[in-house]
């Protein structure tokens, strides 16, 4: 049965079980996929998907209802991945240290080759090449470009997820895909097309 | 100036390679490991920061860590006061020919 975001957070809020469990049903997808755009990794995101809804259980409380409850819930996922990745960062940082002193640390965290399922066997290889030029630029121009090409939200939804303005979206976007041609030019000009 | 044109062909592929992507889908009974995961919560990084101190090789090796550093003040601490005494008698030496030499000046001065 459909219910509205408000039924659904307020049945919640009241600790209904049921409603928990249509709320996995309904925003798993959303949740999974904008995690795994960000982390490029299923596992992890697997892992951060199951930790956005325990953190949506445990907050559903402090839900004011200011925005929208998927807007909640993108800020979550988004900031879980993200700590994610800084977590991933630390821990290639300190497998360097242990380069350093001999241990073969970096191999474990070295980042592999990402293939996302939802891509078409044609396009497997290019989609592979855009992941990884991803990767090079910076946060919010990955968010926003991820946002809006992997969840297909429009530049108003991002401004509102990322907390900015519908121009702010408009030139994060630009600039992402300025930056994303240039690592791809490079990429190609390294391995001769 | 071809291979240029290729690279051109080559990034704009690319950029259009995740256009129409499909949702991916989670592994199945998402739901159960969620309340799995409810009914059994990770450690915090604070309770894991107080399970790792707790440890008895922790423990231990912070226990002689402390009374290694307090031998170390206790022998420095020691031997400075050694020193300082030195240089004490030292200074006193120094302030009673001062003196003496001060008073032989004066005495020197009013019995000619």
């Amino acid at each position: 049965m459909y219910q509205t975001e408000e039924e659904l957070v307020r049945k919640l809020q009241n600790g209904e079980q049921q409603a928990f469990k249509i709320v996995v049903d309904q925003y798993q997808h959303m949740v999974y996929n904008t995690v795994l755009g960000i982390v490029q990794n299923e596992e992890d995101a697997e892992d951060i998907t199951q930790e956005v809804f325990v953190r949506v259980y445990q907050s559903i409380g402090s839900f004011r209802g200011d925005s929208k409850f998927s807007t909640w819930l993108y800020r979550i996922s988004i900031a879980k991945a993200l700590d994610n990745e800084k977590s991933k960062r630390r821990k290639k940082r300190f497998a360097f240290i242990q380069r350093l002193f001999g241990e073969n640390g970096e191999d474990q965290y070295h980042p592999v080759e990402f293939n996302h399922p939802g891509v078409v066997l044609d396009n497997k290889e290019k989609a592979r090449e855009l992941f990884m030029a991803l990767n090079k630029i910076p946060d919010k121009q990955r968010l926003a470009f991820t946002l809006n090409k992997i969840e297909g939200l429009n530049n108003n939804e991002i401004a509102e997820i990322m907390n900015t303005s519908f121009y702010a979206v408009e030139s994060l976007l630009a600039r992402a895909k300025k930056n994303l041609k240039e690592q791809l030019k490079n990429y190609y000009l390294q391995n001769e097309v | 100036m071809k291979n240029y044109k290729n690279i051109e062909h080559q990034i704009e592929n690319a950029l259009n390679s995740i256009d129409g992507i499909e949702k991916a889908s989670p592994k199945p009974y998402l739901l159960t490991r969620i309340n799995a995961r409810l009914n059994n919560p990770v450690k915090s990084a604070w309770e894991n920061a107080a399970s790792f101190i707790s440890k008895p090789s922790v423990m231990v090796l912070g226990l002689c860590l402390v009374i290694g550093v307090n031998l170390t003040v206790i022998t420095f601490n020691g031997f400075s006061k050694t020193n300082t005494d030195t240089e004490r008698q030292a200074s006193t030496f120094s302030d009673e020919d001062y003196f003496s030499a001060t008073f032989a000046t004066i005495d020197n001065f009013e019995n000619p």
